[in-house]
């Protein structure tokens, strides 16, 4: 009895605590962009990520690192406390919460290893310059593909390996590295674990950054920009718009009015848009860490107190 | 908003002033006759009556809301613009639907236009990189003819 009670108090307050966030999340995140807007796009694309994982991140610590412990170190576990409704519904709303993002997960990761499995029939590793393995498919769609989360690969039809020029290939190769590198599917697939109703515009306005993000990392010059901006136009000519594919990323997905604002900010580049990585000095992450461990040991002890009567509350 | 809206059977296209005084109230909030005519950004070119017929042609063809206030009507937007923009194209496409016997005809017209608009759009997108592409290498050549100059 006391390991349910326990399990559905740190279930409750996980629910709660993820719930009241994502929907601070869902009607707040818009005024973040007016204060980003000077940032670089890939800093839009951080933030727009962080913001829609913050629930469950937060969530997870909360229960974690406070409710779990609270339960075990502060109750006792002699009396046979039975375990009220609210609880008990929120429990198991959380635990159905967690069960849904699973299956959302793993729906998408079977949905996209069937599609690559359908691409990848009869595909050949081609000499390329790419840190990941390129393979020619022998369909014509998808044009040009990064697939793959743990093995990632990039596709390239050869219809659009004949239709590009060499430096324009070379960009918009460098375009599904940058997405690679980026982690791009990897951040698909949490938020497919973490599906929130309402937060279908933050995730659509973090994806059309992602692609702008991966078009700034993939050139460095503006003649690299206008590579890059040709093969968006000669690949969309190509093909029709492709039907999103869950957990890859596709150089294009979208129809051609939605890739004009792609092309008419690489022509617009410049080489005063080339963003270095910012490099953080470690110091900062020292102290910071430093700090909160400190703020930690002398306060933790009583929030644990303060959390364990307010559980106490819910449980009644 | 230049194209034709129907927000009921009887109404027929914005007029310019119509368009106007729509778009002050979208500005401003819901507001009198007079609050338009005097208020900041308002309608000071417009007399008294072209506002309040106007007004209340809007309101007759469902355009605007109304309620009494004093001896006065204070007239509100029904709809945002974004709304309003979504039932012109919705009642277009419905009128194009309605007056073709086959019901499949118009939608390939519309899957046509909106093909020649992308491919119109990429020609014109493509124009504007060659562009810049040729802007490159004039700057470039520019840049590297007075470099040959200084090594003669």
């Amino acid at each position: 009895m006391f390991a349910v009670r326990g399990i559905a108090v740190s279930f409750s307050v996980f629910v709660m605590v993820y719930c009241v966030l994502s929907l601070a999340v869902c009607s707040v995140w818009r005024s973040f962009l007016p204060h980003a807007q000077h940032s670089s796009v890939r800093r839009i694309a951080d933030l727009l990520f962080a913001l829609r994982i913050f629930p469950l991140a937060t969530a997870a610590v909360i229960t974690a690192a406070f409710t779990v412990p609270s339960f075990l170190l502060l109750e006792p576990r002699a009396i046979e406390e039975p375990i009220g409704g609210i609880p008990l519904v929120l429990g198991l709303c959380g635990a159905a919460l967690g069960i849904f993002g699973l299956l959302n997960a793993a729906v998408a990761m079977r949905r996209a290893s069937r599609a690559i499995r359908g691409w990848t029939q009869g595909a050949n590793p081609i000499a390329a310059s790419a840190p990941v393995p390129v393979l020619r498919i022998v369909r014509p769609v998808p044009a040009l593909i990064a697939v793959g989360i743990a093995r990632p690969r990039v596709l390239l039809s050869g219809a659009a390996e004949s239709v590009l020029s060499a430096n324009e290939l070379q960009a918009a190769l460098n375009h599904e590295v940058a997405h690679v590198r980026r982690r791009d599917n990897l951040k698909k697939l949490l938020l497919r674990f973490v599906a929130f109703p309402g937060m279908s515009a933050l995730e659509a306005a973090w994806l059309e950054a992602t692609e702008m993000a991966a078009d700034e990392a993939a050139v460095w010059s503006a003649g690299e920009a206008l590579d890059l901006a040709a093969a968006l136009i000669k690949l969309s000519k190509l093909s029709p718009a492709e039907p999103t594919v869950d957990l890859t990323a596709a150089l294009l997905h979208s129809p051609a009015a939605t890739v004009n604002a792609r092309v008419e900010r690489l022509v617009a580049w410049s080489d005063a848009c080339r963003v270095p990585p910012q490099k953080y000095s470690p110091w900062f992450g020292t102290t910071a860490a430093l700090a909160t461990m400190a703020v930690f040991a002398v306060t933790y002890s009583q929030l644990l107190v303060h959390l364990h009567t307010a559980t106490e509350w819910l449980v009644r | 908003m230049k194209r034709i809206f129907h927000i009921r059977a009887s109404s027929s296209q914005l007029g310019p002033l119509e368009e106007r005084l729509l778009a002050a109230l979208w500005q401003r909030g819901p507001a009198t006759v007079r609050e338009l005519q005097e208020g900041k950004g308002g309608c000071h070119d417009l007399a008294y009556t072209t506002v309040m017929t106007t007004l209340d042609r809007l309101f007759k063809k469902g355009v605007l809301t109304r309620e009494a206030e004093g001896r006065a009507f204070r007239y509100a937007a029904r709809f945002s613009r974004e709304e309003l923009h979504r039932e012109a194209a919705g009642e277009a496409v419905r009128q194009m639907l309605d007056a073709s016997p086959a019901s499949s005809l118009p939608l390939s017209y519309l899957v046509e236009i909106l093909t020649e608009r992308d491919a119109q759009l990429l020609d014109d997108l493509g124009q504007l990189v060659e562009n810049k592409r040729r802007e490159l290498r004039s700057a470039d050549s520019r840049n590297s003819a007075p470099k040959g100059k200084d090594q003669e």
